[in-house]
């Protein structure tokens, strides 16, 4: 355990799965080669079979870079672009394959389950927990104590590529000492480490380290128009991340049963419409079952959802409520304070202690 | 584990384990955004550069708190969304076009030939002066569109509108030719480009989403979400359960074109448990306005006493029970007006008829519309439906969220109608977190406007242009009523509008694209054969012939019948793509009648593909322009120069220049020194010299920079924009700031119609100056009318809102087609970009049913073939329990040429305008720019589907 913890809310009650998470890291954080189908973070729909596919329920299989995965999409715009109008039209094929993907990171956007029209989805974006217990750490110490690994060009002397920060919990990948075991994504039971086939080296979510290190919050999290996100230090009482998940206890760690002590956080979706019964009468019943929402979140499940719908109520009669005001989230940087949200202007000298990820 | 081998490239690892180091190393940081048109956009992003490329963009987080005493509103950060967060990327995309191209062969071979600036401007233009010479100049027009919004030097309104009305050709109205338009808001209140603050949407105590703002509106949504927080509840009303619906208190899964039942039920609750603003209804709606019995028309003066006014309405003074002319000038009420009754009057021939109120005949109405009928038509319960009741019920704040899908359904009309029902009887219009919401931009354009309206030689010659055009376009709005010789009762609204119509009747350049569609693409018997409508008096070319007979589209049908458009410059547009059978009958009727086709946009789109000539527009972060502004968040936002002009683009404006001095030469040397277009007179010398305000802003960069600098100088100068620091606006300080304030009441119609002031800083509605100064409203009654006495919509039973029946479009078939905005792209801008595609299945696809797929074996991912009458197209299906089982949802706008022999699901849209809106020569019921015309339908068109079998 570090000594600070850097912890990610996320309230999936406002999620609407607009996927800028996802391509504001792609922006920032997936330009080098080997990374065009890598993802730190992604917004799934769910219920569903998530990406990987089926990964809630692989247990400590490596995803498959096709079946689970989708292969690499590319795509003809040249040939189109220079055949007769109407010939060819645009299209993706698997490099790995030939074939059309049948299978991709965002594959299920809006299917949902249910039976019309009681049909119901939700968002949820998913990215490295920076697990308190990392399962993917002690895998790979494994690995180096067997003699697998690199001498790393970082200089940690440290015998693993992944470890945790001591002073703010951010699990981070060392790319030049990993030597592609699999053994942190057979690990993770969320299925994070994702393999660059080019770079030989398994890459993940590191909470945007390099911005941290300057004081600068997760572009994925800073940038969230549905302004669902939250970034901050649990130990700081003040802070939004920690009262969401201590004080008031509404943000629940994804699948606590993997016991592996996420600090990635989600407030689950508990404004919904109801079902209908015969002649579209409504039930009153609310359209994600409760049980789906108990396997996903645990037994914190209930209590949450019973305090959200309670301060909800107050604000409802016109009473204050310190909570609403937490999820209304009335100046967007108070949401990740001390970090700031503010894109940098000027660049910014590389010292020994930026940049890197500097080592425990 | 296996290692995998062969693959690895030692660089790559190297690169991984630098990207962090790399991260902060940049040369350039500057201003950007997007100027597609996406409303209201305002997205101020950083865009980093390194070595002459940019390498990438972040949401600046820079938009100030509000500072109003009155309310507490979320801020607007972070503004931006996934779409101009990957431009960094798309602007280097495969996509992309560089360099002048020329077709080899056939149109559409694919085979294209790159050459040079200097042969693309001589030999586009010597063929616009062919037809120019052969045809006349109104055989030229321009399809200006959407990809490029700049105010000055982007896209369409400065570049291509400016080019074509300088030629005198003919240019089409952008907001019908998207159907961008809010028809039941604007018979109601006679104008639909109310613009309430995103942020009031947070003070609502119910919003009412009709649209989906999840996929349109991913920067504003957030204001709706939060609302709830703060109790408000939110209610979803659409056939599908959509994205949006999913966070919803309440959902409706309302029946086709069922909501004015929907919405008459819900009045007849409040009308019988007197859950009524009274007040209000009296002062603010038609409701105690008299109409005469026998003829279902208003009770006018000039039916009392021979030459009295035609437009004096009456009202029972509720104290004496006699009739009383209604005040023109003021909302205010000089006595009580009696709501319900019924009474005699005696005519100028001494007949009596029996007349009652506007709120009777409602009465009435409503009364049809029990909780089981509308059970029956809607599909809504009458538990829900009464649950739907309270929470309109006075005092709460409501708001109805809407986009431009009413635009784009037949029946839209009576939809946004019905909720406007509803809206006057609870009180809720002109009041933070109220009414409802059309789309307003441009107070810029008013420095445009002077390039594509006429400027004097003498202020061209000397003194400052800009500010010359913006005093006198302020000094038209001062002087309107005598200006244009108008009543001096008229409200603002009106007169802003009816001036404009006035000056671009009088320019000649102006049409609404309806004209195009009927008399020159072939869609008027498209539109005779495909609509079945048993509810409609007349087809739909009869209430056109009858409306161009009475003479109501004076100096707007254009081109004209006997004039066949011949030259067609497409700037930052995909006609192919957007016009409803686009690939079908426009392609087919229109391609084959034009002798040149110019495309000019920074990407290969599906019309590119089809042109003649292909010249590279430049991109966004490649020179200095600002996007509009509108009322909605009330900043201009900056985008600069940050990289050089990629290959051998240019911005829009300089390449329109550049055509149009050779066209000016190629004239010249032809011995052409004036020609005449319509009654206007052109001189070919002054082309060039008037399209560069005298020659001051000519095609270089720093001109260019110098026009923006100039323009939004004057903005600040006539008070219309403010610096975010206090300082004098200009170029410097849009560097510095990113954005500026826009402020006060600009001289511009679409600012006007707001009837409220525009204060930095504080939180802006609309229809204040109603509520708090009893200023009318821009209708006959100059009042919101509830009731319609135009006789087209009288005989077509349409006076007062009714449900009908949507009508069969397309064919007999079982199945309802709807579409919305895709989540992944504006308009067809990013849709073929490597990100954009990797964040969905990469191709197009349709919702479908998931039970229904089954009952018809298809299987998720399946092709399927979706068919009608008129068309067909082939695209995957995406199985899901959320849409509708007699339903099929397909998001546009995909690039034709993304579907299987590039047929778009536009293919099966014969797209039939409903007839009614050919409605004229009445008061606001008359066209002018963006205002009150018939558009092309898509929504619900009836389609069929079944598994193709199709390898890809």
């Amino acid at each position: 355990m570090s000594q600070r913890q850097l912890a990610m809310v996320i309230n999936l009650d406002k999620c609407i799965g607009c996927q800028t998470c996802t391509v504001a890291c792609s922006t920032h954080r997936l330009n080098h080669p080997g990374t065009d189908m890598l993802r730190y973070i992604w917004c799934e729909t769910k219920p569903g079979e998530g990406w990987p596919k089926g990964w809630m329920e692989m247990g400590r299989k490596v995803p498959d870079r096709v079946r689970d995965y989708g292969g690499t999409w590319t795509f003809n715009w040249e040939e189109v672009y220079s055949s007769p109008v109407g010939t060819k039209y645009l299209h993706p094929l698997t490099k790995e394959t030939g074939e059309p993907p049948n299978w991709g990171p965002i594959w299920e956007e809006d299917q949902g389950a249910g039976e019309w029209p009681n049909g119901y989805f939700f968002y949820m974006p998913r990215l490295c927990n920076h697990c308190t217990d990392a399962p993917c750490i002690a895998a790979c110490q494994s690995h180096f104590a067997r003699g697998g690994g690199m001498p790393s060009s970082q200089g940690n002397g440290h015998k693993k590529s992944l470890h945790k920060r001591e002073e703010d919990g951010i699990v981070l990948i060392d790319p030049s000492s990993c030597d592609e075991c699999g053994l942190c994504a057979a690990a993770c039971p969320y299925k994070i480490p994702m393999e660059n086939f080019e770079a030989g080296t398994y890459e993940m979510c590191d909470f945007c380290a390099g911005r941290v290190d300057n004081q600068y919050a997760p572009v994925c999290a800073k940038s969230c128009p549905a302004r669902a996100m939250y970034f901050g230090y649990l130990d700081d009482k003040a802070s939004f991340v920690a009262k969401l998940v201590n004080e008031y206890k509404v943000a629940l760690p994804l699948r606590p049963d993997f016991d592996t002590g996420p600090n990635v956080y989600y407030i689950p979706p508990f404004i919904r419409p109801t079902t209908f019964g015969a002649g579209n009468k409504p039930t009153g019943q609310a359209d994600i079952p409760t049980d789906l929402l108990r396997k996903y979140f645990g037994p914190g499940l209930d209590p949450a959802m019973a305090t959200l719908k309670e301060h909800r109520a107050r604000a409802e009669r016109g009473e204050q409520s310190e909570l609403m005001d937490l999820l209304i989230i009335y100046k967007w940087a108070d949401a990740f304070t001390p970090l700031k949200v503010e894109a940098p202007v000027e660049p910014i000298e590389q010292g020994p202690q930026t940049g890197k990820g500097h080592q425990s | 584990m296996t290692k995998r081998t062969g693959e690895e490239n030692p660089g790559a690892r190297q690169a991984a384990a630098e990207a962090q180091e790399n991260y902060w190393q940049w040369d350039r940081c500057r201003w950007g955004t997007h100027r597609v048109n996406c409303y209201p956009g305002s997205c101020p992003f950083r865009v980093y550069a390194k070595n002459g490329k940019v390498i990438r963009e972040e949401i600046s987080c820079t938009y100030p708190e509000f500072s109003d005493p009155d309310y507490r509103v979320p801020d607007y950060n972070p503004r931006g969304c996934q779409k101009g967060y990957q431009h960094s990327k798309a602007m280097y995309g495969p996509d992309r076009l560089l360099y002048p191209m020329k077709r080899k062969g056939e149109r559409g071979s694919g085979q294209w030939e790159r050459i040079s600036w200097d042969q693309a401007c001589d030999e586009i233009a010597g063929k616009f002066a062919d037809i120019i010479q052969k045809y006349g100049p109104q055989a030229i027009s321009d399809d200006h569109g959407t990809n490029g919004a700049g105010v000055l030097r982007g896209g369409g309104e400065g570049a291509s509108t400016g080019f074509v009305s300088r030629l005198g050709g003919v240019s089409y109205d952008l907001n019908f030719l998207i159907g961008d338009f809010n028809p039941g808001q604007y018979l109601t209140f006679g104008q639909f480009q109310q613009a309430p603050g995103i942020e009031t949407w947070f003070l609502a105590d119910t919003v009412i989403a009709l649209s989906n703002p999840a996929y349109g509106n991913i920067p504003d949504i957030h204001y709706i979400l939060e609302a709830r927080y703060r109790g408000a509840k939110v209610v979803a009303i659409a056939p599908d359960k959509n994205a949006t619906a999913q966070f919803a208190d309440m959902w409706l899964p309302v029946n086709w074109s069922a909501d004015p039942a929907l919405w008459l039920g819900v009045c007849k609750i409040l009308i019988d448990n007197e859950w009524l603003d009274i007040e209000f209804i009296k002062e603010q709606t038609d409701s105690p306005v008299l109409v005469r019995m026998d003829t279902q028309q208003f009770l006018r003066a000039s039916d009392l006493r021979e030459g009295a006014d035609a437009e004096q309405f009456f009202a029972i003074d509720s104290a004496t029970g006699k009739p009383e002319p209604l005040p023109k000038g003021t909302l205010a009420m000089p006595f009580d007006y009696a709501l319900t009754g019924n009474w005699k009057v005696t005519l100028k021939d001494q007949k009596q008829v029996a007349v009652t109120t506007v709120f009777e005949l409602l009465k009435k109405r409503v009364a049809e519309y029990t909780p089981e009928k509308v059970h029956e038509i809607s599909g809504i319960h009458p538990d829900q439906l009464a649950q739907l009741a309270e929470l309109v019920k006075p005092p709460r704040k409501v708001f109805v969220f809407v986009n431009w899908n009413a635009g784009k359904l037949y029946h839209g009309d009576l939809l946004e109608r019905s909720y406007c029902y509803m809206l006057a009887l609870t009180g809720n219009v002109g009041k933070a977190g109220t009414g409802s919401r059309g789309w307003s931009a441009g107070a810029e354009y008013i420095g445009g406007s002077a390039v594509v309206g006429g400027m004097p030689n003498e202020v061209l010659e000397s003194g400052n242009p800009l500010l010359h055009a913006m005093n006198m376009a302020q000094k038209i709005q001062e002087d309107y009523r005598t200006h244009f010789k108008m009543d001096p009762t008229m409200p603002p609204a009106e007169a802003a509008l009816g001036a404009l119509r006035e000056g671009l009747r009088n320019g000649g350049t102006l049409s609404s694209p309806v004209w195009l569609w009927y008399h020159h693409a072939g869609y008027k018997e498209v539109w005779d054969k495909f609509l079945d409508d048993p509810n409609a008096p007349k087809k739909i070319s009869q209430y056109a012939e009858e409306s161009l007979a009475n003479g109501w589209w004076k100096g707007f049908a254009r081109p004209a019948k006997d004039i066949n458009p011949k030259g067609m410059l497409v700037s930052g547009s995909n006609p192919l793509r957007r016009h409803r059978g686009g690939m079908n009958t426009y392609l087919k009727t229109m391609w084959p009648k034009l002798e040149l086709i110019v495309v000019l946009d920074p990407r290969w789109s599906t019309t590119g593909l089809y042109a003649d000539y292909a010249l590279p527009a430049a991109s966004f972060y490649e020179y200095a322009d600002a996007k509009y502004s509108t009322p909605a968040t009330r900043f201009s936002t900056f985008t600069d120069q940050t990289v050089p002009m990629l290959g051998e683009s240019r911005s829009d404006r300089q390449i329109t220049l550049a055509l149009l001095k050779r066209i000016q030469e190629h004239l010249l040397k032809r011995g052409v020194e004036k020609y005449k277009s319509g009654d206007r007179e052109i001189v070919v010398k002054e082309l060039y010299w008037r399209a560069t305000f005298g020659g001051r802003y000519g095609e270089t960069n720093e001109d260019e920079e110098m026009l923006v600098n100039d323009t939004y100088n004057a903005l600040g100068k006539m008070g219309w924009f403010e610096s975010l620091d206090g300082e004098e606006l200009t170029l410097d300080n849009l560097r510095k700031n990113g954005k500026a304030w826009l402020s006060g009441r600009p001289a511009w119609h679409a600012s006007v119609v707001q009837n409220s002031d525009i204060v930095p800083g504080q939180i802006f509605w609309p229809f204040r100056d109603q509520i708090e100064q009893k200023v009318p409203y821009a209708t006959t009654t100059r009042r919101m009318e509830l009731y319609l006495d135009h006789p087209w919509f009288i005989e077509a039973d349409e006076h007062l809102v009714r449900y009908k029946q949507a009508p069969n479009i397309g064919g007999p078939q079982p199945l309802r087609l709807t579409s919305g905005h895709l989540r992944w792209s504006i308009h067809s801008n990013w849709v073929a970009s490597y990100e954009m595609l990797k964040l969905h299945r990469g191709e197009p696809f349709a919702f479908i049913n998931d039970t229904v797929a089954k009952e018809k074996g298809i299987a998720d991912h399946d092709y399927i073939h979706v068919y009608n009458d008129y068309g067909s197209f082939i695209v995957r299906a995406k199985l899901s329990s959320c849409t509708r089982p007699d339903q099929l949802v397909i998001y546009h706008a995909w690039e034709p040429y993304q579907y299987p022999n590039w047929m778009p699901y536009d293919g099966l849209l014969p797209g039939p305008p409903k007839g009614l809106h050919f409605a004229g020569g009445y008061r606001h019921y008359e066209y002018t720019l963006w205002n009150w015309s018939p558009s092309q339908s898509d929504r619900q068109t009836n389609i069929d589907f079944e598994k193709a079998n199709l390898q890809a």
